[in-house]
């Protein structure tokens, strides 16, 4: 089967290729490699659906296309003031809103409002038998129908294809400062952590460079008042420096596009957790050098980057020792070389670590998608 | 004991499994008290395992349950079922653990939502959904409705703090959802329950997201000649690119009612009052409310009053959170809807409130989240007078029309329950409407758990016409 997907110019396209193709698996610009691929499945591209549907400003929220790339509406809401709080993942390397959306991947502003889960507030899809089906609405505020915007987060086309989406989003902050402190093991940095995180402060991104045993506190908003509020953070929590503002811009820059780790063409993984559990398992990973750490949203994600795929099955084990699940989400070159070498085995590879089992999913699965068009969870 | 429920007695003594009409009569009825059915028995469970045994024999034997807390639904969402049992979950009831390092608490569904807040607050932490009667509603029906309140416009609905969840499905499988991080996983089940309205099954265990409280607040109370103006002086708020924790508007007949309750000394002969309210680091809220100072002043407003203190703010809150309530003193029955508009066309959807209201005779007070569009209508009526139920019906259902053919939905935060069931075809096409069967189905290949509620044509419950729940008459709770 081809690796090159059928790419879709209309919604017309796309319900026809479901309709006539065994099984279907809707891709973007390929910028998560491991979930753009799987064997046995066509390939069928939105990225030519792009492009605003609706803004409207005044309401907090737009309607774009799946296939739309994040940066340009990233772009669009920037103008007029805007901005998607959950500093989405991956933007410069192309991500779509769809593939956003159905990797489940925010970034470190998830910390503050919340993640993609919580500003998308309705889609169209489309199903196995080539229908539209919509979820939610657009307005910022609705109770009726099941939650299917939410259940789609994190989905990797399994139930069907995203095709237009709407999301909530807010005023975006005049300005930003960071404050990193360094600290001399992870259990006072932690510690640290929770204070900043359950302080008055308000904070919009915490994040901690384990290998460095380095947190960076972002605050945003008018400039008038940041200066006041860094004073007590500097304050408090010294020792410590402020990042100059194109050291913090690169700072979060490689966060959001995962391009922290150093290594070259890194695998990387994501990983919830908690605080309790990176203290678990942060020293051990830290001790391959083979594998970095970033962790982010208050100590409620870990990026784990892998220097090759061989170390996948130590990493698959440590994460098993904490019940903990991770999803490998780049990178594409090693997705393609595993594409080749096991066509048949192992569909979903880059699921690691321990996932719960349920019947709930495949029950779902089942009810969603009877014809089972789109690949199995 | 009818013998539907043999079995039944095995899992619950008899004080804790209730048949008598005497006992049941206090479980006919929700907070839509315009409706009720008596059920077959309650059972009150005093831990997950007898919620999942209860469950479990009702998948067995067919019979339909419907799970319930405060039973303060303003949809109907907790209204019994004629041939099925009720679990009571009150006893259920404890804060199961309370991680302030985390941020997190994990609740049983009986837990009542003001009590997580008081628990988090010695750690400077809360639980930030707010729903009017939230010192008497439980985490599980929030859960169940996604509740909102008056905050939802900066912090979100209760879906948005909810991370986690075991329930016992219909099926009586025991899930888990989610969990102790904020981000997940694989499809998210958390959200997908949360809103799900007692259809797939019962909470057992919630995971909820804690806040820290915010260190300030500046709230405001605006008094204006007109509801445009009202309107208009929202719009700027939103246009001005601050962010408050709640933007609400009230009416005449809305303040008036409000007035006579409870003397909340809003601005006299006000067509309508605004209420801002910012909230955060004192640094910021000095910043901001100079801001908000500044551009209230350009509009029409004829009465400012700035919350001196706390007991300041709560009196203003006071007038608003009492609002539903008070209008009992207008009229002895309403019935309240909670669509949304589009916030830029709130005004437009008022403008044909008010035609509705002269067009059918019956007065409409206007209480709403202007920051969401989320109107809250309250169709005043006489239910001793022949016919008035089921013209206020019809009034309340070409509301929610309006709300559809505007863009918006049939609830903001009330959820669709029994009340508004009939017009989720008008709001989602046939395709999207089976598709939500579809998944119903597999969580509740029965269709036992919750039925009559979201999806037209299940069995209707009588309707009655007797006035406010008994709690609202006592000032307990309040509608949203």
């Amino acid at each position: 089967m081809s690796k090159d997907p059928l790419i879709a110019n209309s919604v017309d396209d796309l319900a026809n290729w479901v309709k006539s193709e065994n099984c279907v698996l809707p891709v973007g610009n390929q910028t998560k490699g491991p979930l753009s691929l799987m064997p046995g499945c066509r390939l069928v591209s939105l990225k030519r659906l792009n492009g605003l549907i609706e803004y409207e400003p005044s309401e907090f929220t737009f309607t774009a296309w799946a296939g739309s790339r994040v940066e340009e509406i990233e772009g669009e809401l920037s103008q007029r003031g805007q901005y998607l709080p959950f500093d989405p993942i991956m933007s410069k390397a192309g991500a779509t809103l769809g593939g956003t959306l159905a990797s489940g991947l925010s970034g470190p502003g998830r910390f503050r409002f919340g993640g993609v889960r919580d500003f998308c507030i309705g889609v169209h899809w489309m199903d196995g038998q080539g229908r539209l089906v919509r979820g939610g609405g657009k307005v910022v505020k609705n109770a009726a129908g099941f939650d299917f915007p939410k259940f789609m987060v994190g989905s990797m086309g399994r139930f069907g294809i995203l095709v237009d989406m709407t999301f909530k989003v807010f005023p975006k902050p005049c300005r930003s400062q960071t404050w990193c402190s360094v600290f001399d093991d992870h259990h006072s940095a932690m510690n640290t952590l929770a204070e900043v995180a359950a302080s008055r402060l308000e904070v919009d991104a915490l994040d901690y460079r384990p290998e460095r045993k380095e947190l960076a506190i972002r605050l945003s908003g008018p400039e008038e008042v940041l200066p006041l509020l860094m004073k007590e953070i500097s304050g408090r929590w010294a020792p410590g420096r402020e990042l100059s503002e194109q050291e913090a811009l690169k700072y979060w820059e490689q966060v959001k596009n995962l391009s922290w780790s150093g290594f070259e063409q890194p695998l990387m993984i994501k990983v919830p957790l908690n605080l309790t559990k990176f203290l678990a398992i942060g020293d051990n990973l830290s001790k391959n050098d083979c594998c970095r750490l970033h962790l982010s949203v208050g100590g409620n994600l870990a990026w784990i980057a892998l220097q090759s795929r061989e170390h996948l099955p130590w990493l698959s084990d440590q994460l098993r020792s904490q019940e903990l699940p991770g999803l490998v989400v780049a990178n594409h070159r090693h997705a393609e070389q595993r594409l080749e070498s096991d066509e048949v085995v192992d569909r979903n590879w880059f699921q690691i670590g321990l996932w719960p089992e349920s019947k709930m999913i495949q029950s779902v699965k089942v009810a969603m998608d009877p014809l089972a068009k789109f690949p199995g969870v | 004991m009818v013998d539907t429920l043999a079995g039944l007695d095995s899992i619950f003594p008899a004080d804790r499994m209730l048949c008598d009409p005497a006992y049941l009569a206090a479980f006919e009825s929700d907070g839509l008290t315009a409706f009720r059915t008596k059920p077959l028995g309650v059972v009150i469970p005093e831990s997950a395992d007898e919620v999942i045994s209860a469950v479990r024999w009702c998948h067995d034997n067919k019979v339909p349950f419907v799970a319930r807390g405060s039973g303060t639904s303003l949809s109907g969402g907790s209204l019994p079922v004629a041939e099925g049992i009720v679990i009571a979950l009150n006893r259920l009831n404890r804060i199961l653990s309370l991680d302030p390092l985390e941020r997190l608490a994990v609740v049983e569904p009986g837990v009542v939502n003001q009590h997580v807040s008081n628990a988090a607050a010695p750690h400077g932490l809360y639980y930030a959904p707010d729903p009017s009667s939230q010192s008497i509603c439980t985490i599980g029906g929030n859960v169940a409705f996604n509740s909102g309140g008056a905050h939802c416009l900066k912090y979100g609905m209760t879906s948005n703090h909810v991370i986690g969840c075991k329930a016992v499905l219909a099926t009586g499988e025991v899930v888990e959802m989610g969990g102790p991080s904020v981000e997940g996983l694989g499809p998210d089940f958390t959200g997908l329950f949360c809103g799900s309205e007692g259809l797939f099954g019962v909470a057992l265990e919630v995971t909820l997201r804690l806040l820290p409280k915010p260190q300030c607040f500046h709230t405001v109370l605006v008094g204006y000649r007109s509801l445009q103006a009202a309107g208009d002086a929202v719009s700027a708020v939103i246009d001005s690119g601050l962010l408050p924790g709640a933007l609400e508007i009230m009416d005449a007949l809305s303040i008036e009612a409000a007035e006579a309750a409870v003397a909340c000394g809003y601005p006299e002969g006000a067509a309508a009052v605004l209420i801002v309210e910012l909230e955060g680091p004192e640094e910021r809220i000095k910043y901001e409310r100079e801001c908000l100072d500044a551009l209230l002043a350009k509009t029409d407003a004829f009465a400012y009053r700035v919350a001196e203190d706390e007991t300041d703010r709560l009196s203003i809150w006071r007038g608003r959170k009492s609002a539903f309530s008070a209008v009992g003193r207008l009229s002895p029955d309403f019935l309240v809807q909670d669509g949304v508009v589009p916030r830029k066309r709130l005004g437009e959807a008022l403008v044909k409130i008010e035609e509705l209201s002269e067009n059918s005779g019956m007065r409409i007070a206007n209480v709403f989240h202007a920051g969401d569009g989320n109107l809250h209508p309250l169709i005043m009526f006489d239910g001793k007078e022949e016919g008035a139920l089921h013209h206020a019906e019809q009034v309340a259902a070409e509301l929610s029309r309006i709300c559809i053919e505007m863009g918006g939905s049939i609830t903001g935060e009330h959820g669709v329950g029994m009340e508004k069931r009939d017009f989720m075809p008008e709001m989602y096409d046939p395709i999207s409407m089976e598709m939500m069967a579809e998944v119903r189905r597999a969580m509740d290949p029965h269709w036992i758990a919750n039925p009559g509620k979201m999806f037209p044509g299940d069995e209707a419950p009588a309707l009655s016409n007797v006035g406010l729940h008994p709690l609202e008459k006592a000032g307990v709770i309040s509608r949203e």
